[in-house]
């Protein structure tokens, strides 16, 4: 138990700090704990983490500006804690580094197949020339090719394959709204939000029409999308 | 009169007053004196003159005195002093002297000639002496006007400085003090009316002032000009009110919405940690008992905080502090998100969604719109036989894009669907059934302030459907 992989909690209210130390703990992990954004980058800086999870409303400091901060010279998961209507805070978060989020209040077997999961993440990122496996789905990189249920072919327009290589990339983490499209139609394109929606229609749309369900594609609704493998987590071949 | 002048001695309005009463109370006893004294100084010189020039020549210097006169006191002094001249001159050296018999025809033509030119003559010096007075007072008028204007600029608000207006203006027209009443149906018989393009803004009441100066023109241009003032007066207060207003509303806004940030954060704050720690226990050696507490405990917190979320949000939409955030929605992946956030496990298959391809994006807040459809849902299977279906189909109309959610519930009664909308209504025929009777409510602000609509059908015993009208752009996009 004491060699478990090591989480920073940053939470200003003492009683959930301490009731995420506690059940992490029971969990395996080691944890350290801060209290808000100054000592969170002492303690990480003593003490790299193997991941953080951080509060996104601090006393002392934005919760975005700690992730940047964090991001300079941290490679380490970050998973954030948010209260509901918040979606424009994740946003900037999630834009500067933070690798997923957790809306209060959220159960604790939620909380810890996030944790998990971006710890299985964090142990190698997807090679690019890949076949990408999430659920049926194969998101074969280098031949840009997407199947189903190892055969039967999606035919994809450039514009919806590299969209669902953006999200298999990612691996399961959240992808803004922004995110996606400066990457799929290049940053010029960071606020046409009506072009992304029309395309991930036409994208869901194919996809479902070989079996795959519409919800593999995650709306995460006012922030972004992530894509889903209802058996835990995308899965590198 | 005297002693108010030495406490102003520099404002205009005194001055202006000092003349007008001069003007108005001139003693009539002096112009007679002098005009009658000016004749005789004429005869006296006329007297010392005949032996040396001709008796005709001589009798033009009673036009000095008639010139005097009509310059002085106008043209009835000036004719009646030529009058008087004609006749002194006729008495005193006109042959037969001493009588008021002329012999000569050339006499009369010389006294005929004289009168003329007397009338003449004071007729132009009485014009002079008007048109320089009108001039003057004109000025007057200005300068007491400008300083109106300033007292009113200058005054805090218009109530505080109508007593030092009514005093300038009284004096202004020779009265020695002055009230202004606003708001006056009538004016009263002293009282100069303030009346602007036909609105009667009220009335200057003048104290131990000359007869009838109330209705006088000059009363009547400062009460125009007075008139005006007190508008613009009214109009800067209630253009300064509706600011302080604005202001007031402003701040109280900004107020209401760190009061609400920061009650919600302290409200969530507990649940969260009751949560966590309940959620902390499940590594805990419990009983099977002890476990349904536990349960218990777990899923109170979230009602609770969703209960919580409900009335949060009211309070910001009552308070307006809760602003959309428009952006492009596509309408099906909205639906489908709703469905997806309201169903758990076994009511999975409850709902279903009736949608066609190819619909119009809308604009709208998408986490504030998809609550709307998650309180309808969540309100449709809730109110609805447990092995009913909740059916959820989105519609295109030429102005809208409709999303329709509709249950093979009991139905609402026809007198409650007006009210079902209102927070905390509870239908009697629902007590057993669990809610904070605000979802609806929400929903309805939520749908009002994204421009959208939200109305009900029901037909009690087959079931309701619910509509949120989302407004089609203009330019939609394919």
């Amino acid at each position: 138990m004491s060699d478990g992989p090591r989480i920073l909690v940053v939470d200003d209210e003492r009683p959930i700090r301490r009731a995420l130390e506690v059940t992490l703990t029971k969990a395996g992990y080691r944890v350290a704990v801060a209290t808000d954004g100054a000592e969170a980058l002492t303690a990480a800086a003593l003490t790299p983490p193997d991941l953080v999870i951080l509060d996104l409303m601090l006393p002392d400091a934005d919760g975005a500006d700690v992730c940047t901060q964090l991001r300079d010279w941290l490679t380490a998961p970050i998973l954030l804690i948010s209260a509901v209507g918040e979606e424009r805070d994740k946003i900037r978060a999630l834009d500067a580094g933070a690798d997923d989020y957790l809306t209060k209040p959220f159960g604790i077997g939620e909380l810890l197949a996030r944790v998990r999961a971006l710890l299985r993440r964090s142990e190698g990122s997807v090679p690019a020339d890949q076949v990408i496996e999430v659920g049926p789905l194969a998101v074969d990189l280098p031949h840009r090719l997407v199947t189903v249920n190892g055969g039967d072919e999606v035919h994809l327009t450039p514009t919806e394959f590299d969209l669902l290589k953006q999200l298999a990339l990612a691996d399961g983490r959240p992808l803004t709204h922004q995110m996606l499209l400066r990457s799929v139609w290049g940053p010029g394109y960071a606020t046409e939000t009506q072009l992304l929606r029309t395309h991930m229609g036409r994208l869901r749309d194919k996809l479902e029409s070989h079996g795959v369900p519409r919800r593999t594609i995650e709306t995460l609704t006012g922030i972004g999308y992530r894509l889903r493998d209802e058996a835990g987590g995308a899965v590198a071949s | 009169m005297a002693t108010g002048q030495l406490d102003h001695p520099a404002s205009p309005a005194r001055e202006w007053g000092l003349q007008t009463a001069r003007r108005l109370r001139a003693s009539r006893l002096a112009a007679l004196g002098l005009t009658v004294g000016m004749v005789a100084v004429s005869t006296l010189v006329v007297n010392v003159l005949t032996p040396h020039v001709p008796v005709d020549s001589a009798g033009v210097f009673y036009l000095v005195a008639v010139l005097a006169a009509s310059s002085l006191y106008g043209l009835w002094w000036g004719l009646a002093t030529s009058l008087l001249s004609a006749f002194a001159f006729n008495f005193f050296f006109l042959p037969p002297a001493h009588t008021l018999v002329i012999d000569s025809s050339g006499d009369w033509l010389a006294l005929a000639a004289f009168a003329v030119t007397a009338v003449v003559t004071s007729d132009l010096a009485a014009r002079e002496r008007s048109n320089r007075d009108e001039a003057a007072q004109r000025a007057t008028e200005a300068r007491l006007g400008e300083r109106f204007a300033t007292l009113v600029a200058e005054a805090p608000d218009l109530e505080s400085v109508l007593p030092e207006l009514a005093r300038e203006a009284a004096q202004a027209l020779g009265a020695s003090d002055g009230i202004i009443t606003r708001d006056r149906e009538q004016a009263h018989p002293d009282g100069v009316l303030l009346e602007l393009s036909g609105r009667l803004v009220g009335e200057l009441r003048l104290v131990g002032g000359p007869p009838d100066v109330a209705q006088s023109a000059p009363a009547e241009r400062v009460g125009r000009s007075l008139a005006s003032l007190i508008v613009l007066g009214e109009e800067r207060e209630r253009r300064r009110g509706q600011q302080v207003h604005a202001e007031a509303l402003a701040r109280s806004n900004e107020l209401k919405t760190a009061l609400l940030r920061a009650v919600s954060h302290d409200l969530r704050s507990p649940l969260m940690a009751i949560t966590t720690a309940a959620g902390g226990l499940r590594y805990a050696d419990l009983d099977e008992d002890d476990r349904e507490l536990l349960q218990t405990i777990s899923e109170q917190s979230d009602r609770m905080s969703r209960m919580i979320d409900d009335l949060l949000d009211l309070s910001r939409l009552t308070a307006g502090a809760l602003e959309p955030a428009a952006d492009w929605i596509d309408p099906r992946e909205l639906a489908e998100a709703a469905i997806e956030e309201s169903v758990t496990g076994e009511e999975e298959s409850r709902v279903t969604l009736a949608v066609g391809h190819d619909l119009p994006l809308v604009r709208g807040d998408e986490p504030q719109l998809k609550r709307v459809l998650v309180n309808l849902i969540e309100n449709a299977l809730k109110f609805s036989p447990a092995e009913s279906v909740v059916t959820v189909s989105i519609e295109e109309t030429p102005a809208t894009v409709d999303m329709a959610v509709a249950d093979a519930g009991c139905g609402i009664p026809a007198e409650d669907l007006t009210t079902i909308f209102e927070p905390f209504y509870r239908s009697r025929s629902h007590a057993g059934v669990p809610g904070s009777g605000l979802g609806l409510a929400v929903a309805m602000g939520l749908a009002v302030a994204n421009g959208c609509t939200l109305t009900v059908t029901s037909e009690p015993g087959r079931g309701s459907r619910f509509v949120l009208g989302v407004p089609r752009d203009p330019q939609e996009q394919a």
